[in-house]
């Protein structure tokens, strides 16, 4: 592979990014910017419309607008539905259970850690407080995920 | 000494003449004191010889004190009592008997209680009392036995009254049960209303609430059946007046050979006070931890909901100062630096309020740890600061107990920290970690701990700044700081944390310290963790 292939590979890894926060979207969408990471980023804001994007339901019925993600990330407190209960219905779905789910929050308690990791996840990142440092984790992240880690081909 | 003849009746048939000589020896032989007094004459005419085993005194002896023992007499008012006696002796009618109990000397200065049965043996020619008969016998023994056992009985019943408690006897072949009087008492009856003072089985049963006596029942049966030889169980009452009591109920039970039950003693005790006092206590434990919880999930939720809007003003501070460095001059990237600065700050003390309401969340589970390891890892953890401060930290031979390991890596490091924090500018810091066994005069005044547990004495000093005496205990309140920020960074929750951590691990700490004479730090911590305390 050359680099471009290499470059083609990456951006066609799609990031979903469930947090209801519109700072903190603003602020992951620009951390993988600085790091040059091109993937495409979509949104959601609750567990409750992840799951309908994963699903396809509702707003999210047409295939075309609910492309299958190939990394979710996941904050765990949201409205309505919050990460964990979103967590444990990905985790537990067939069709879905392959898709990598890290969890990026502000939590750095033992019994969110630990939950999580029971109900499957496939990483726990505490947020950092300095935006540089997040900057940092978004790289760590990108490369982890899109250069060393073999991900599940998308069956779509 | 003369005796006159007398006639001595006897009752038909066996009907006897004896000679004077003849009664005088029955009246020897007679394992009673017998003597006889002349009421005319007003003295005693005769004395069996067992007044010298009883009273110690010989017919020689009496013939010398005047043929009378009035002068042995004990009495506070001598002369009435001789003649109120001669009076009584006077008025004896027939066959009547009078009864005397009087104290006489002994010839060895002992003083003897004399019990002595009066009767008239002989009438005089007007037909008046002439002589009378005495049988007397020691009763010495017998009454300090009788004063033995009312002042036991007394005792028995006040003891009784105090504890509120009763106790109860049964034996093989009795109809009944044995009840004190205390029982009664306890059963709101009146102990006089049941002279016997026995009542049945079923009388009992029937005191006992409806809810228990099944369980009571079978008990009983079961200790019968096992013949175990003690008894206890707890039940409730209603009591002749209504009222509700809680008793416990404890018995010896002893079996014969044959291993039939022949004698149950028992003891019931109320202890509805107790009761009482335990469910209040109960009560408010159930309140007080429900209320720990809220302020602990409060303090939880409120620290994570902070943080968000905070670290939202650190990104967007970076971000300015990244992206538009150049328009914001020298002064707008001072203001930003300033405003980035207090929000890490506060952040610091978020993170601190976190760490202080977890340790108190119990999310960590116990294991054995080596102190020692614990301390050897917080000074790598230190080890720049350490170098910076060209610090020396010694420490001795730490025990292994048994304690939440991240507590513990936390308690060291801060206080480790705050020995390197406060450090006297021209003085190579010191720090030194100690620890042996407490003993008991240490922590027998310590209130939070247990003075039957093994309990380790750790101590961290240091040659530091100090600090005033008396505010060895105010340091350990949260936010409180004895510096300002620009003299010592510090959230002032570091030392509530030390405390909230080895209080939850069942210990005390204590702080001492002098100004310019640097401070100590002693915990004591159990050596095991027993999570039912």
């Amino acid at each position: 592979m050359d680099t471009t292939e290499i470059r083609e590979a990456r951006k066609s890894v799609m990031i979903l990014i469930a947090d209801d926060d519109e700072d903190d979207r603003m602020f992951t969408k620009e951390a993988f910017e600085e790091n040059y990471l091109l993937n495409e980023i979509r949104f959601v804001s609750d567990g409750v419309e992840l799951l309908d994007y994963l699903k396809r339901r509702n707003k999210y019925i047409n295939p075309d607008d609910s492309p299958r993600p190939g990394i979710i990330l996941l904050d765990l407190n949201m409205p309505k539905m919050d990460g964990r209960e979103a967590l444990k219905a990905i985790k537990s779905d067939p069709d879905l259970r392959a898709i990598p789910v890290v969890v990026l929050t502000t939590s750095k308690a033992e019994q969110d850690v630990l939950q999580t990791y029971d109900l499957g996840v496939n990483c726990f990142i505490t947020k950092p407080v300095s935006f540089a440092e997040f900057i940092e984790v978004a790289r760590t992240v990108g490369h982890y995920w899109f250069d060393i880690v073999q991900l599940p081909n998308s069956l779509d | 000494m003369p005796l006159a003849e007398v006639p001595v009746a006897v009752p038909n048939p066996f009907r006897l003449d004896l000679t004077g000589k003849q009664v005088e020896r029955l009246f020897q032989i007679s394992p009673d004191l017998v003597y006889i007094i002349d009421v005319n004459l007003r003295k005693m005419v005769f004395i069996s010889n067992r007044v010298q085993d009883i009273l110690g005194y010989t017919y020689d002896d009496i013939q010398q004190m005047g043929g009378s023992l009035i002068s042995v007499l004990i009495h506070p008012d001598l002369n009435r009592f001789v003649a109120e006696t001669y009076q009584r002796f006077a008025a004896l009618k027939e066959g009547e008997t009078a009864k005397f109990t009087f104290e006489i000397r002994h010839k060895n200065g002992s003083i003897r209680s004399i019990r002595s049965r009066a009767t008239v043996l002989t009438y005089d020619e007007q037909g008046k009392n002439h002589l009378i008969m005495n049988v007397a016998e020691d009763v010495t023994d017998a009454l300090a036995h009788e004063m033995d056992l009312q002042k036991k009985q007394y005792q028995i019943n006040e003891t009784e009254v105090i504890f509120k408690c009763g106790s109860w006897e049964w034996q093989k072949n009795e109809k009944g049960i044995r009840w004190s009087e205390g029982l009664f008492r306890l059963m709101g009856l009146a102990p006089e209303a049941y002279p016997d003072k026995c009542v049945t089985r079923a009388f009992f049963e029937s005191f006992i609430v409806p809810e228990d006596l099944a369980r009571v029942q079978n008990y009983s049966k079961t200790v019968l059946a096992e013949k175990n030889d003690t008894f206890q169980i707890e039940h409730r009452i209603i009591d002749a007046a209504g009222n509700l009591k809680y008793l416990t109920l404890r018995a010896r039970c002893q079996y014969g050979e044959d291993g039939r039950l022949e004698r149950v003693i028992g003891v019931a005790a109320d202890r509805t006070e107790i009761e009482t006092y335990q469910k209040e206590l109960e009560r408010r434990l159930v309140a007080l931890k429900k209320s720990n919880q809220d302020l602990e999930q409060f303090a939880y939720v409120a620290s994570h909901d902070l943080q968000e809007p905070l670290r939202k003003i650190i990104a967007f501070g970076e971000r300015l100062d990244k992206k538009y460095k150049e328009q914001l001059g020298t002064e707008g990237q001072f203001f930003v630096e300033r405003m980035t600065n207090a929000a890490y700050r506060m952040n610091g003390l978020i993170e601190d309020l976190l760490t202080y309401s977890r340790v108190s969340r119990q999310t960590e589970s116990l294991a054995f740890i080596s102190l020692e390891e614990v301390v050897k890892n917080v000074i790598e953890d230190l080890e720049v600061k350490i170098q910076d401060k060209n610090a020396t930290i010694s420490i001795d031979k730490l025990p292994t107990i048994e304690a939440r390991p991240v507590q513990m890596h936390q308690l060291f490091l801060n206080l480790i920290e705050n020995a390197l924090k406060f450090t006297q500018p021209s003085v190579a810091p010191v720090v030194t970690v100690k620890a042996r066994k407490a003993n008991i005069q240490e922590i027998k005044g310590i209130m939070q701990i247990n003075p039957h547990e093994t309990y380790y004495r750790v101590s961290v000093s240091d040659n530091g700044i100090g600090f005033e005496p008396e505010y060895a205990e105010r340091i350990f309140t949260i936010f409180q700081r004895l510096h300002g920020r620009s003299e010592y960074e510090g959230t002032g929750l570091g030392l509530a944390i030390c405390r909230k951590i080895v209080e939850s691990n069942h210990g005390y700490i204590e702080a001492h310290g002098k100004v310019g004479g640097g401070a100590e730090f002693i915990f004591y911590l159990p050596l095991r963790q027993h999570e039912t305390r």
